[in-house]
């Protein structure tokens, strides 16, 4: 059982430095042909701009800012239209029980 | 031609300056930068960010050191960066907006050095895949001296750390290794 295992390990062992071994002799990637075009075209862009446009943390703050214009402008229109609302309610009842203002200052 | 001659065009903003930079040290930077993200695409775009930053910085560079050493400097940060903004991209909850499911896919799957000989490439791709789990300094040092052929003097002055760190580094990260690819053998 011993003897197993430790032929196992050997086995892992040399399989892990065969593997280590493949890359001796690589050689250099080389850069793709436009690289130097590519880089001339980046270099023209405003540093302040590669900065920030493009990232997703920018376009998630713009979302969220978005979101967040939705939202308030729902809330304050609802605000707006239950004000509105209580006050015609107010006006309805006045009228009808002849509370209006003319009513008590009449004669 | 001289090196102090050559940045001082750069500092004036020379574009023919910024061409030979590029023309000359672009299969350098773009073997360190693809060998640590292990994405050619991806590999590209760092290449073309590290000659712009260099080029944009080139007033800080106070010449301690070889220019191509910088160049080393700036293409190690910015791989490794890049790495990191990765990870929290298809880790972070981010991920639904950003679309990092497919990067997590592209990191997971084999990657193919160009320069490794055929009969050595699927070997290769598990050393590669093996690298991934190694700590950021030691993946460092391993590219460094296996993939771009530096002398650990040199690698020392990029990592600025001296020669015995260097070596410590590349101990560990063999050993790291070959731990991780003991794990991927199959009796």
């Amino acid at each position: 059982m011993n003897q197993m295992s430790d032929m196992e390990n050997e086995q892992r062992n040399r399989f892990a430095d065969e593997v280590m071994e493949s890359i001796s002799g690589i050689r250099r990637a080389e850069a793709p042909v436009f690289l130097y075009t590519r880089a001339a075209a980046r270099l023209e862009q405003p540093a302040a701009l590669q900065g920030w446009i493009g990232r997703p943390v920018f376009s998630f703050g713009i979302l969220i800012l978005l979101v967040l214009v939705n939202v308030f402008t729902f809330l304050a229109f609802r605000e707006r239209r239950t004000t509105e609302e209580e006050s015609q309610g107010i006006r309805r009842f006045a009228a009808e029980y002849s509370l209006g203002t003319n009513a008590a200052y009449s004669n | 031609m001289n090196e102090q001659d050559f940045i001082d065009r750069l500092r004036k903003g020379d574009g023919h300056a910024f061409k030979e930079m590029v023309q000359t040290w672009q299969d350098m930077v773009y073997n360190t930068v693809l060998s640590i993200v292990q994405n050619s695409a991806e590999a590209e775009d760092i290449t073309q960010d590290v000659f712009v930053r260099v080029f944009r910085s080139i007033s800080s560079f106070r010449g301690e050191s070889r220019l191509s050493t910088w160049l080393y400097r700036v293409a190690v940060t910015c791989s490794l960066d890049a790495e990191r903004s990765r990870k929290r991209r298809t880790r972070g909850w981010l991920r639904m907006f950003t679309g990092g499911a497919g990067e997590e896919e592209a990191a997971d799957g084999p990657f193919y050095h160009p320069g490794v000989q055929y009969e050595s490439k699927e070997m290769a791709a598990l050393l590669f895949r093996a690298m991934r789990k190694l700590p950021d300094t030691q993946r460092t040092a391993f590219v460094l001296v296996k993939t771009e052929g530096l002398r650990y003097e040199e690698v020392a002055a990029i990592m600025q750390l001296s020669v015995k760190a260097v070596e410590g580094l590349l101990h560990r990260a063999k050993e790291n290794l070959r731990k991780e690819l003991a794990s991927y053998y199959k009796a």
